[in-house]
């Protein structure tokens, strides 16, 4: 589903999500449940509804699953970038930066920090996305990541 | 490093060699996500145990115990409460 929500796939993410709920509402004492009804949530954030995002985030630092938090952080930093919240979407990707370190989520990071990058002056953008480019950390971006930081630097060598 | 408590609870009384087997079964698991068994306590029924873990997050045990196969009540992150210093930061 996350995948889908990725893809700009909404109706694609709504029949996972169709599909997952029924199961997650069985499961006891985990993290599953709380877990679907925030990608619910940013289903809905994502198609535009009046949806309440900062709950659903509080429900992941409730539960302290910082990698889908960081996860969850980037996508709504995205959709506010679009949305021209700058302010939003610098301090969600920040925030998701934060968790995404704390568990090792170099991809999260990584476009986490594109995202700050668009936001900033070529010279800041440069230290910002630099972490994201260290090699140790380059080789184990998914390819998400990879290209994005990679157009990033693109657009900066032409900028 | 979070402090993380695992609590789990069962229907018939745990033998040694069962709650050997469960700690050989989650070890690799924690290790992979980063995470480090600190102790546990069984009650003297043996049908609920209480672990400590030491995790970047309680998510990282709950996928251990996941990929292990061992079942849980619930995960949850700890601050340590010291009556000596009730406030101070851990």
């Amino acid at each position: 589903m996350t995948l889908a929500l990725e893809c700009g796939d909404l109706k694609g993410a709504q029949r996972h999500l169709d599909r997952l709920r029924p199961v997650t509402a069985k499961m006891t004492g985990g993290s599953e449940d709380v877990r679907a009804a925030v990608l619910d949530v940013l289903l809905r954030f994502a198609r535009g509804e009046d949806t309440d995002v900062r709950a659903a985030l509080a429900r992941l630092r409730e539960i302290d699953s910082k990698s889908d938090l960081a996860w969850a952080l980037t996508f709504i930093a995205a959709i506010e970038l679009q949305r021209g919240d700058a302010g939003a979407a610098r301090r969600d990707a920040e925030d998701a930066i934060a968790a995404a370190d704390v568990v090792g989520r170099g991809s999260e990071a990584a476009l986490a920090r594109a995202i700050l990058a668009s936001l900033s002056s070529p010279q800041d953008a440069r230290q910002i996305i630099a972490p994201s480019l260290e090699p140790e950390t380059r080789v184990n971006l998914s390819e998400r990541a990879r290209k994005r930081v990679l157009e990033f630097t693109r657009e900066e060598s032409h900028g | 490093m979070a402090n993380l408590v695992v609590e789990q609870t069962f229907e018939n009384p745990l033998t040694s060699d069962e709650l050997t087997a469960m700690a050989k079964r989650v070890d690799p698991c924690l290790e992979a996500h980063g995470a480090k068994w600190v102790r546990s306590y069984i009650s003297s029924d043996r049908k609920r145990v209480v672990c400590k873990f030491e995790a970047p997050d309680a998510e990282k045990v709950r996928e251990s115990y996941r990929s292990a196969g061992v079942t849980f009540d619930r995960v949850w992150t700890a601050d340590i409460f010291s009556r000596e210093n009730p406030t101070a930061s851990y």
